[in-house]
């Protein structure tokens, strides 16, 4: 069930995201398939194993350690590169919690996010889209149930994949029907706005003609007492 | 003595970058309050502060590690 907003003159702005308009729904989001992940993990399990040898193993190592200068350096070298390693195992992770799609009643948004690195924005409006394709071939994407999405808009031939879109039938679906409403929803504004527009376009004309009766009385009166001056 | 100070720069940088990620994270998670699910999450299950946990734990781990054996076993 969707939440009521805190305070209703904010309406849903800024609710689930910094840039959230007063009208705007979250209808859903989505970060890509686990299998992009997958590398970054086993670099993690790797660094775990490494790590483990350096402490199985460090007993057989020191002694060299000891005595020579030069593999003293080498172990500080190979320190900073397991140090730097986990750093980016884990931002990498972090990366992709970070990097979402946000599909909205009027947007689908494109946030791609680093913890340190990257953030930036890509924003397509719904009414704009000409075609969305689901292309999922393969066997893993099949399996696994993810796959990608190319939206081509209406204003130009220019098109935008979503990569690696987990549950990509469901997504599919629900950008479908963000697309039919917002459509829905355009037309109607658009027919309110053109029968307001008629309803101005009668308005004036009522507003001539009664100017026009006003001037035509005018006259007839005037011509009344012209008529009356002649007359006496 | 060197390396023990070299050990001990390195791991305080590296405490540093995981003090200054878990800000940048905090920063993230305000502005964007979205409402997670089983969906979204990774594998069904693992969501962001667990993998903030196990960074934290992973990276104190590390410089721990690091320092005491190179105080047991190289100086």
């Amino acid at each position: 069930m969707i939440e009521q907003p805190k305070n209703p003159t904010q309406g849903n702005r800024d609710k689930y995201f910094k840039g959230q308009q007063f009208n705007e729904e979250l209808i859903c989001f989505f970060r890509k398939h686990w299998v992009t992940v997958l590398p970054h993990i086993a670099m993690g399990l790797l660094l775990g194993i490494i790590e483990l040898g350096f402490i199985l193993g460090f007993t057989k190592v020191s002694p060299f350690l000891k005595e020579s200068t030069f593999f003293a350096l080498v172990y500080v070298a190979v320190v900073i590169l397991l140090t730097v390693y986990l750093h980016k195992t884990f931002f990498r992770i972090f990366g992709h919690f970070m990097d979402t799609y946000m599909f909205t009643n009027s947007r689908i948004i494109d946030h791609k996010k680093t913890v340190i690195l990257h953030n930036s924005h890509e924003m397509l409006d719904v009414v704009k889209i000409q075609d969305i394709q689901k292309s999922q071939d393969g066997f893993w994407r099949n399996l696994l149930r993810y796959g990608d999405l190319v939206i081509t808009l209406s204003s130009s031939k220019a098109s935008k994949s979503l990569s690696y879109v987990p549950n990509v039938n469901f997504h599919y679906r629900c950008l479908s029907r963000t697309k039919r409403d917002a459509a829905l929803r355009y037309n109607h504004l658009r027919s309110q706005n053109t029968v307001s527009k008629k309803f101005s376009e009668n308005r004036a004309i009522r507003d001539a003609i009664k100017t026009e009766e006003f001037l035509i009385d005018q006259a007839i009166e005037f011509e009344g007492r012209v008529h009356a001056v002649f007359d006496a | 003595m060197l390396v023990l100070s070299l050990i001990i720069l390195i791991m305080t940088a590296s405490l540093s970058l995981c003090f200054i990620s878990q800000l940048r994270l905090a920063t993230y998670a305000r502005k964007h309050p979205l409402p997670e699910s089983k969906y979204t999450s990774l594998f069904g299950f693992v969501r962001l502060s667990y993998v903030n946990f196990i960074y934290i734990v992973a990276v104190i781990g590390h410089a721990f590690l690091f320092v005491f054996f190179t105080i047991k076993y190289v100086i």
